[in-house]
């Protein structure tokens, strides 16, 4: 072990230390004689030196990309740019419809002197409106279907006058689903006389 | 510059036989696994040969109360991965020769060959099939002119100092790139390895000129 090269190939304590330089300068003057002479020596202080750089490489890199993958996640988080923004600016779109608002009755409402037409207000994505008249029993008295977000009355629907009316819409959000109004009550009153 | 044995190393020196020791060696496989299995992968691409390559190792490693890691001696020379990275390396190709036999034309002479066969290959930019190529023919007197003219090299090579006669190997002979002959030689960068590498072309020049070498031709 007192690191003195043999006459054929160097030792493995000699290898490792040549590799480490772990020799003084004049022990490591002669492993350097002996490599340049033999081919079989010097191959394996290439091979050990690569192998030895490729697994601190492998295990520096084991031990890093976790660090940075978290360093990377905690800057995205905590970034400084992140953390002033006005988040209103981002709104390029519509946000995307999660609950579904019912139509809201807008006329007619309590006493009113004639009946032109029902009015509610639009429900995003809803493609079809059912519009149901009741009388004060609960029957049903007009029922129809529209694409527009107002409807008019039939002549032939015979509303009474000073008898409440119930009313409500139906939208049809997607396949089979639909959202309802509240029930809203009417009254239709005399007509004034003209002037 | 003596330095502490690895813990692991002196845990298993030191375990009594029975199931300390046992714990012992698993602590020490645990340890260092992962080189070991690194080494056998480097020299069998094949999964299950390097995984018996390992296997033959962590034998050999624990036969005779690890007589082979007792050969360790932490003298501050080396780190004891390297050592062991050294004698795991040798212990596989043990292996590896044992089951496959040594690999034919292993001699220096026929791996010359077969280098230069490789280099005219390149020439003809692999229009031919090196296997198919001639041997050269013999002319006896540029035979002697080229030993002569390699004995002159030679001679001029002999008088450079070790490291700069190590460094000429591993570039022209083993065709090492300069970022690895820097870390063989442990120069700062591939540059030290291309000046250093000019200067000792140009040394080599002179002193053949001086023995009436003027160029290449024989």
């Amino acid at each position: 072990m007192t690191g003195e090269v043999k006459a054929g190939h160097l030792r493995v304590e000699d290898v490792a230390a040549y590799i480490d330089r772990g020799d003084a300068a004049e022990q490591r003057a002669r492993v350097e004689a002996h490599l340049a002479t033999c081919a079989e020596c010097r191959s394996e202080v290439v091979t050990v030196a690569r192998l030895a750089r490729s697994f601190r490489d492998r295990r520096r890199w084991l031990v890093t990309a976790p660090l940075a993958a978290a360093a990377a996640v905690l800057l995205l988080v905590f970034a400084p740019w992140q953390r002033g923004r006005d988040r209103s600016e981002l709104v390029l779109r519509e946000p995307a419809v999660t609950t579904t608002v019912a139509p809201r009755p807008l006329a007619p409402l309590g006493a009113v002197a004639v009946l032109p037409r029902l009015l509610w207000t639009s429900v995003p994505h809803a493609d079809r409106y059912r519009v149901t008249v009741f009388d004060g029993n609960g029957s049903v008295v007009w029922e129809t279907l529209t694409t527009d977000t107002l409807v008019a009355v039939p002549d032939a629907v015979a509303v009474s006058v000073g008898v409440p009316y119930f009313w409500k819409v139906a939208a049809r959000t997607s396949w089979d689903r639909w959202v309802v109004s509240d029930l809203t009550t009417f009254t239709l009153g005399a007509p004034r006389p003209p002037q | 510059m003596a330095a502490a044995l690895p813990f692991e190393l002196s845990r298993l020196f030191q375990a009594p036989d029975g199931p300390a020791r046992d714990d012992a060696w698993a602590n020490f496989v645990a340890a260092h696994s992962r080189l070991l299995l690194h080494v056998a992968r480097s020299l069998s691409p094949d999964h299950d040969a390097a995984m018996d390559g390992y296997t033959y190792v962590l034998e050999r490693l624990r036969e005779d109360h690890c007589r082979r890691l007792q050969g360790y001696v932490a003298d501050g020379r080396s780190k004891f991965t390297t050592w062991l990275v050294v004698v795991a390396r040798r212990l596989c190709l043990d292996f590896h020769r044992h089951r496959y036999g040594r690999p034919r034309d292993s001699t220096p002479d026929a791996a010359a060959e077969q280098a230069a066969r490789r280099r005219l290959a390149d020439l003809v930019a692999g229009a031919a099939d090196p296997d198919q190529l001639a041997a050269p023919v013999a002319d006896p007197a540029l035979s002697a002119q080229v030993q002569e003219l390699h004995e002159t090299l030679a001679a001029a090579t002999a008088r450079l100092d070790p490291p700069d006669r190590l460094l000429l190997k591993l570039r022209f002979n083993d065709d090492l790139s300069a970022r690895e002959i820097a870390g063989v030689l442990g120069l700062p960068t591939p540059f030290h390895v291309y000046r250093r590498i000019n200067v000792l072309l140009d040394v080599l020049r002179r002193s053949l000129k001086q023995r009436g070498v003027e160029g290449v031709e024989p």
